[in-house]
C-alpha cells in the first residue's frame, strides 16, 4: 500500500503526487491519498475516471480520503497538468494585491497618499483576504517603520498574508534597515506570484 | 480597547488632521468611514486610544466641523 498525504497542497500538486504513486505502484496495489483541497480531489477523480481507474472516496469536512486500486488502465503519458486549471488559484476566489506606488491613483499626492492608507486599512476588514501583497517601485516605502501603515501590514502578515517586497526597489530607495514588515524578494518570485494569481487587485 | 473615529467634513480636513497626528506622534489610522455613518466614499481618522485633548483643540482651532463616533466596521 502507498500512502500519500497532500494536506495543504493546492492543485496540481496532489494530482502530480497521485500520478507518481500510480507510476510506481504494483498492479492491484492500493494507493491511499488524503488531502484537504476539494478542487484537487475532483481533479484527481476526473483524471482517474478518464483512465477507468476505480477509486473510493470518503470525505469529512474539508478532508478527503481516496482509495485507489492501481490497474492496467493507468497511462503514464497522460499529464496531470491537463486536469488542472492553468492558474491554480483562479477558482477559489484568491487574489494578489499589487502596490506599485505610495499613492492610490494619479493626481494630488496628498490625496493619493491618504487613499492608499485607507485602502490598506480597509483590506483588514475584507473577506477573503488576499494571499499576497506585493510591493514594488515607490510602493516599498510603505513597508518601512513610520509609514503610517506599517502596523496594519504587520496585522495582515499575522493573518497569514505574505508581504512581498521588491529587493531591487529596497536597494534603490536605500531603506533596507528601515523595513518593518515583509520578505524581501526578487523579480523571479514576484513574477511567479503574479503569474499564478487568480486575479490581481491594483489600487 | 477604545476605538473612536473622527469624521470630518471633507478629505482636505482629513489630510490636514492626519499630518497633525503624524507631526504630534498621535497613533492613528486612516480608514473608510463605516457604512452606518455615511454611504459616500470618505476617509476618517481612527484613534485606538483616548483622543488627546490637544487633537480636539487642533480641530476646534482649525474651525473644522467634526464628529466623534464609536468605530464599528460594517
Amino acid at each position: 500500500m502507498i500512502n500519500i498525504d497532500t494536506t495543504g497542497m493546492i492543485c496540481p500538486q496532489p494530482l502530480i503526487e497521485t500520478r507518481r504513486a500510480l507510476k510506481r505502484a504494483q498492479e492491484g496495489e492500493e494507493i491511499v491519498v488524503i488531502g484537504d483541497n476539494e478542487t484537487a480531489m475532483n481533479n484527481i477523480l476526473t483524471y482517474l475516471k478518464d483512465q477507468h481507474i476505480q477509486a473510493d472516496v470518503t470525505t469529512s469536512g474539508n478532508e478527503f480520503t481516496l482509495r485507489i486500486n492501481a490497474t492496467e488502465g493507468f497511462n503514464p503519458e497522460v499529464k496531470a497538468e491537463a486536469y488542472c486549471c492553468p492558474t491554480p488559484s483562479a477558482n477559489d476566489g484568491s487574489y494578489v494585491v499589487v502596490i506599485k506606488s505610495i499613492l492610490m491613483g494619479d493626481g494630488d499626492p496628498d490625496l493619493g497618499a491618504i487613499l492608499m492608507k485607507g485602502f490598506l486599512n480597509a483590506l483588514l476588514e475584507v473577506e477573503p483576504l488576499p494571499t499576497h501583497i506585493v510591493f514594488y517601485n515607490s510602493g516599498v516605502n510603505l513597508v518601512v517603520n513610520g509609514s503610517g501603515v506599517d502596523s496594519t501590514l504587520k496585522e495582515l502578515e499575522q493573518k497569514g498574508i505574505k508581504i512581498i517586497v521588491c529587493g531591487t526597489c529596497v536597494d534603490y530607495y536605500n531603506i533596507k534597515r528601515e523595513i518593518a514588515v515583509g520578505t524581501i524578494s526578487n523579480m523571479l518570485q514576484i513574477t511567479e506570484i503574479l503569474k499564478d494569481a487568480g486575479h490581481i487587485v491594483q489600487p | 480597547m477604545t476605538e473612536t473615529i473622527i469624521i470630518l467634513q471633507n478629505i482636505r480636513q482629513v489630510i490636514k488632521t492626519e499630518k497633525w497626528c503624524v507631526n504630534n506622534l498621535v497613533d492613528h489610522k486612516i480608514v473608510p468611514v463605516p457604512k452606518e455613518y455615511s454611504s459616500e466614499c470618505g476617509m476618517c481618522i481612527l484613534i485606538q486610544s483616548e483622543i488627546p485633548e490637544s487633537l480636539i483643540s487642533y480641530l476646534e482651532e482649525s474651525n473644522f466641523t467634526f464628529q466623534i463616533k464609536d468605530y464599528k466596521t460594517a
